[in-house]
């Protein structure tokens, strides 16, 4: 009777009633977030039995929509955090109070108030002030972008820490869905729970899904191929300290004993965003931020050094030199004994670039750029001993006499010294980063206003009885070392230029004398009968013949002016030397850019990448919620098509409870036949 | 396409949350009335404002650099207009004393108010700014611009250097003066001077004399020769010869003689005292006093080399290895320049005593052009074939010690004559020091001969070709002052416009236009408000509400 109609009524019953309570499933979860709508799929029995049964419980999704919805989030992720951590550079750069141009704005208005009075002791005041306010504002700027570095080492670890939790959710998802799809049960809302997590892990790194079991078991591979998750298990993901430099975090994936390194794979995604935006936007600017103070220090220390302040003395450093770059030693070099320096040979080439120097020889070695990845190999570079500037090609000299071996490269402005026992390893690495802590590390190093050396250091007096026109072009002076002769007991001779009379040649000539005696006037050697070229300069030397100044004329003198040159005791007005330093704003400096120039073109940079940055959030969101809508129109639920299938299934049940009834008319009728 | 129901209340709720964000953006934007408040907004704009702002910020300061050098010139000019009516004064006083019918005690009365303006222009040569500083004394801002000497007379303490301020992003304007340029402006009497030489006991004051009968011919001589140069040769015997020659070597004619005067013998009659030679030149003759002997004024030999120590100083202790006759020698020496002697000794060889003179050659830096045989045949080589070895050049002998045999260089080189010079000068006064002589001068009391009237008569009338001197350059000064004012005033302008365009250039990239952005409100606002009807309107539909 296996196809009564009572057993065709009670299979049609339980099956609409199924079909009833998996609708107001739906109807029931309608706002529950990742829901798939499950639809009752009804199928006859085979014949020759009659009736109805569940093929199966459908959930109704598009997997392909669901994976581009995970692509789609990943992407814009990125976005969102690299748009979130760029508002910071953003204000930084734009609010007047901490934008490095308005400060530099400010100083040099400072610096040209006392040119034009520098006896005033106010003046001098107020220009130490806005030096002060400077390196503050440097330094306040840089203390910010390293706040922001270490909030994304806080921020990185946490997220890892909320992978690491994901996975082995999703790990264990895996091994229960299999588990009741192998006994045969529904794991519909198991599946949704997964696609939900896999949904929350797209939000920080990218990654794809492969199933090799018709979707029971996922597996998630990040965008190499490592993978994350496989079936039951779960790889870690860790946070270490970087190498060479411990500042730059790492990622590493644990499988089993080995950690393999992933921060570069991690694609889009919140965490891939975070790094992107450090190693992209951050780090570059901190870079640059510290090139622009080391140029400007340094620029500044060297004019200020050829001046003299109102103690009558040659200037000292303004700035506390910034001597020394950062080095790092690779974590797994090999050489011994091993002391590193980096100095400066010319600030004004300075790239904002990081080097990595790697032996790849014996005595051969690569350095690479990495702003562009220029490469530089040790076969071409020019010997350092032997050429008396350095190319762009960098240069470089070895020393191996004694126990330690010294290398020594120049390149880019930067001069790394590398000193080991016998020669370095073959494979050992150094990070070398001449400017990221410039700014950090800048200071003013005068504090009494009367130190600001702000006069020249020479005097020039033109004789009574010139009759010429000839007039004081320029003096430079060439040496403001701490070894300069000008410095107070090393050098008190006053001299004289004097020009003679036309030679046979109709040529005019001068002749250079000592003066310390003014009745006896010493010629000095080989600076007799001398060539004159009006505008060009004349080079006094020391003794030793170590140049200390070049002074210029201008037009033509007559035979006899004569022009005395000598220290320039009591000149407390003079503000030659305040003029030259406030002439340093225009000066191409930076590489071939003044300070503010090279600050407008980081700003630009900046500000182009959080214009692209903003873009592509907001390209993102829109196309996250389309390829959402997509994904929801398919499986998401309808109210009312929910409210349509329960009237439809429960007109059905209701049909099917009249075939009961109906059997059992039938049944009366025939017992109450046969009676 | 199929919606399901959360799918409309996200999407409505996203829509009305964007309109909401949007309008709060615009209203931010009125409400600041600037364009963008970061970077991502516009980034070109953000760095061109920096850069904007940096050009005004100079502008501000090249216009406080015209206002502070406006003050100073101004000051300058009021000084410069004071000085000039003392002056003007003082002229009227002392033609007024002038006056041949005056007694003593009328010219002492004109003499005190002379004395009272002399003090009055002092102070106002010393004046400072408002901050304490001498205006007119150079870079010595501390120093007293004029000091007043025992005598009377006045002396500028200042120096000549002046100050450059910045005006315009590539002008530079000198905003002071110096008192050197503006009050040093009287020519003094011309003189020649002697310096140098100092070492020579018999050159000092060894110049007097100098009558200069015309000063504009003298003055365009010295000016064309520059120092004159003394150099004293001492020859053979003790012959002397001296020669002047102008500062590039060319001798002058004494026009007395008609003789140019390179290497002119002199004879000194008693020993240790000089001989007096007048020397003419156009417009002025001089006497110079020439020495009984050469001392500093001659060029020295200086030797070098291992074979110095071979220097004979028992046979001829005198003579190595000073010059016989420093006039040869330097003749000699014009031909060769710096040489070697390269002397080789062996009693053993066929060769005993091998000596050559090496020239020394610039281009390769060493001793390697051979001049010995050339000078053999000139004559002007001499080699004493014995012990000790005798080397004899024009002006110079030389006698090493030869017993044995060695080998050994000297290298000679000639030290220059230390330069006796005579220089022209003409020392400036001021007519500080004018006025106060003036004031002397009337105050000697009983003036009684003819003599004693036209010597004060003389004075006054220097003193008053002195004054003029003087208003002259008072008067250049007050032009150039004004030129200056001038030249600042157009650059005040210059600046004031670029000031302008660069503000409205500003305003363009930074200030918002409310216009447009009053629109963009009302418009975002119909936006939202319309969002939120519609949902209130569709929210309601549901097929449930139909069954019962």
């Amino acid at each position: 009777m296996s196809s009564s109609l009572l057993s065709i009524g009670t299979q049609a019953l339980n099956a609409n009633q199924s079909a009833l309570s998996y609708t107001g499933q739906n109807i029931a979860n309608v706002n529950t977030e990742g829901y798939t709508r499950q639809r009752v799929n009804f199928e006859t029995q085979q014949p020759p039995i009659l009736g109805v049964g569940i093929q199966d419980v459908q959930r109704v999704t598009d997997q392909f929509l669901v994976e581009q919805v995970w692509r789609d989030q990943s992407a814009l992720s990125s976005s969102e955090q690299q748009a979130k951590k760029m508002e910071l550079l953003d204000k930084l750069m734009v609010s007047e109070s901490t934008s490095l141009s308005s400060a530099m704005d400010n100083y040099f208005a400072a610096l040209q108030r006392t040119v034009d009075d520098p006896l005033f002791i106010g003046n001098r005041q107020l220009f130490l002030a806005e030096a002060e306010s400077l390196v503050s504002t440097f330094r306040t700027f840089d203390q910010r972008l390293t706040e922001q570095q270490t909030a994304i080492t806080t921020e990185a670890r946490s997220m890892v820490g909320t992978i690491n939790t994901i996975t082995g959710s999703i790990a264990q998802l895996n091994v229960k869905i299999s588990s009741l799809a192998a006994s045969g049960q529904n794991y519909n809302s198991l599946l949704d729970d997964r696609d939900q997590l896999t949904k929350e892990l797209a939000k920080f790194v990218s990654l794809d899904v492969v199933s090799s079991d018709g979707g029971i078991t996922n597996n998630i591979l990040l965008a190499n191929g490592e993978p994350l998750v496989s079936s039951g298990r779960a790889a870690t993901m860790t946070v270490r300290d970087g190498s060479p430099d411990p500042a730059q975090i790492d990622v590493f994936l644990q499988r089993g004993n080995t950690a393999a390194k992933i921060t570069g794979v991690l694609g889009e995604g919140a965490l891939g965003g975070l790094f992107t935006y450090r190693d992209e936007v951050l780090q570059p600017t901190r870079s640059e931020v510290g090139r622009i103070a080391l140029v400007l220090t340094t620029t500044m220390n060297e004019q200020h050094r050829k001046g003299v302040d109102l103690d009558g003395r040659l200037g000292s450093d303004l700035f506390s030199p910034t001597l020394q770059g950062q080095v790092y030693s690779g974590l797994s070099n090999k050489s011994t004994g091993v002391t590193t320096n980096l100095t400066f040979y010319d600030v004004t080439q300075l790239t904002a670039s990081d080097y990595e120097v790697e032996i790849t020889g014996v005595d051969s070695f690569r350095v690479k750029r990495l702003t562009d990845g220029a490469l530089f190999y040790s076969r071409d570079m020019a010997n350092l001993e032997a050429s008396e500037s350095v190319g762009p090609g960098g240069a470089f000299s070895r020393d191996d006499s004694g126990n330690v071996g010294t290398l020594t490269l120049s390149l880019d402005g930067f001069t790394f010294t590398l000193n080991s026992n016998g020669k370095p390893q073959k494979g050992d690495q150094f990070l070398l980063q001449p400017t990221k802590n410039a700014a950090r590390a800048m200071q003013l190093a005068i504090t009494r206003p009367e130190s600001l050396a702000l006069a020249s250091p020479l005097r020039v007096t033109p004789a009574s009885s010139n009759a010429g026109n000839a007039e004081l072009l320029s003096i430079e002076i060439l040496d403001g070392s701490d070894t300069s002769p000008l410095r107070p007991g090393q050098l008190d001779t006053p001299i004289e230029i004097v020009f003679n009379a036309l030679n046979a040649d109709g040529e005019q000539k001068y002749s250079v004398y000592d003066v310390t005696d003014p009745d006896n006037p010493a010629l000095i050697d080989g600076m007799s009968q001398l060539n004159y070229t009006p505008g060009e300069p004349i080079t006094i030397n020391t003794l030793a013949g170590d140049a200390i100044y070049q002074i210029a004329f201008a037009n033509q003198p007559r035979p006899g002016d004569r022009f005395m040159v000598e220290y320039n005791t009591d000149g407390v007005s003079d503000n030659t030397n305040a003029l030259a330093l406030s002439d340093l704003q225009r000066a191409e400096t930076a590489n071939g850019y003044s300070y503010q120039d090279a600050y407008g073109q980081l700003l630009a940079q900046v500000g182009t990448k959080a214009n692209s940055i903003t873009v592509a959030y907001e390209a993102g969101k829109a196309v996250l919620s389309a390829s959402e809508d997509a994904l929801e129109s398919i499986r998401g639920v309808n109210l009312d098509e929910e409210a349509a299938r329960l009237i439809q299934y429960q007109q059905a049940y209701t049909a099917s409870t009249r075939l009961i009834t109906a059997y059992q008319d039938i049944f009366d009728s025939l017992i109450s036949a046969v009676r | 396409m199929r919606i399901s129901t959360t799918q409309f209340y996200t999407e409505s709720t996203r829509n009305m949350l964007e309109g909401q964000s949007s309008l709060a953006e615009i209203q931010n934007k009125i409400a600041s009335g600037k364009n963008f408040t970061s970077l991502a907004e516009d980034p070109v704009g953000a760095s061109r404002v920096v850069n904007l702002k940096r050009e005004l910020a100079q502008f501000d300061i090249f216009q406080s650099n015209i206002d502070g050098t406006k003050r100073r010139l101004e000051l300058e000019e009021t000084t410069l207009d004071a000085l000039n009516n003392a002056t003007t004064r003082a002229q009227e006083l002392i033609i007024q004393a002038s006056n041949g019918t005056l007694s003593d005690a009328d010219r002492l009365a004109i003499s005190y108010e002379l004395e009272e303006l002399v003090e009055y222009s002092a102070s106002l040569m010393n004046t400072r700014d408002a901050k304490g500083e001498y205006i007119f004394s150079g870079s010595k801002g501390t120093t007293q611009t004029y000091v007043k000497n025992a005598d009377g007379t006045y002396t500028y303490q200042g120096d000549d250097s002046r100050k450059q301020i910045q005006v315009g992003s590539n002008q530079y304007l000198e905003s002071t003066d110096t008192g050197q340029d503006l009050f040093e402006s009287v020519p003094g009497a011309l003189s020649l001077s002697l310096i140098g030489g100092g070492n020579n006991p018999q050159l000092d004051g060894a110049f007097s004399n100098l009558e200069i009968t015309d000063e504009t011919a003298f003055s365009a001589f010295m000016q064309s020769t520059g120092d004159l140069k003394l150099s004293i040769n001492e020859g053979t015997a003790g012959a002397l010869y001296y020669s002047l020659t102008d500062s590039a070597g060319t001798p002058i004619t004494n026009e007395n003689t008609g003789t140019d005067l390179n290497l002119t013998s002199y004879t000194v009659s008693t020993p240790a005292t000089s001989v007096t030679e007048t020397i003419a030149v156009p417009g002025a003759t001089f006497d110079l006093a020439l020495p009984a002997s050469a001392g500093v004024s001659e060029p020295s030999i200086s030797l070098a080399g291992d074979g110095v120590d071979r220097l004979s100083t028992v046979s001829s202790p005198s003579t190595n290895p000073t010059l016989s006759n420093s006039q040869e020698f330097v003749d000699f020496y014009a031909s060769t320049g710096p040489f070697r002697i390269s002397v080789a000794v062996n009693p053993a060889a066929t060769t005993v005593y091998d000596v050559s003179i090496l020239g020394y050659n610039e281009s390769t830096g060493l001793y390697d052009q051979d001049l010995t045989a050339a000078l053999e045949t000139a004559g002007s080589l001499t080699i004493g074939n014995t012990d000790p070895l005798t080397i004899n050049l024009p002006g110079w002998n030389l006698s090493l010690d030869a017993s044995e045999s060695f080998e050994a260089d000297i290298d000679v080189s000639l030290e220059p004559a230390q330069e006796v010079t005579l220089r022209l000068e003409q020392p400036l006064s001021n007519i500080l020091s004018v006025l106060s002589n003036a004031v002397e001068a009337m105050r000697t009391n009983s003036i009684t001969s003819a003599s004693d009237r036209s010597a004060l008569f003389g004075t006054l009338a220097g003193s008053l070709d002195s004054l003029a001197v003087i208003q002259g350059r008072y008067s250049q000064s007050i032009a150039g002052l004004g030129a200056r004012l001038n030249a600042v005033d157009s650059a005040e302008f210059a600046n004031g416009d670029f000031k302008l365009l660069t503000e409205a250039t500003l305003s363009s990239v930074v200030d918002l236009d409310y216009a447009s952005a009053a629109t963009e409100l009302s418009k975002r606002q119909l936006a939202l408000e319309a969002a939120y009807s519609s949902f209130a309107k569709i929210q309601g539909l549901s097929l449930f509400n139909f069954i019962n």
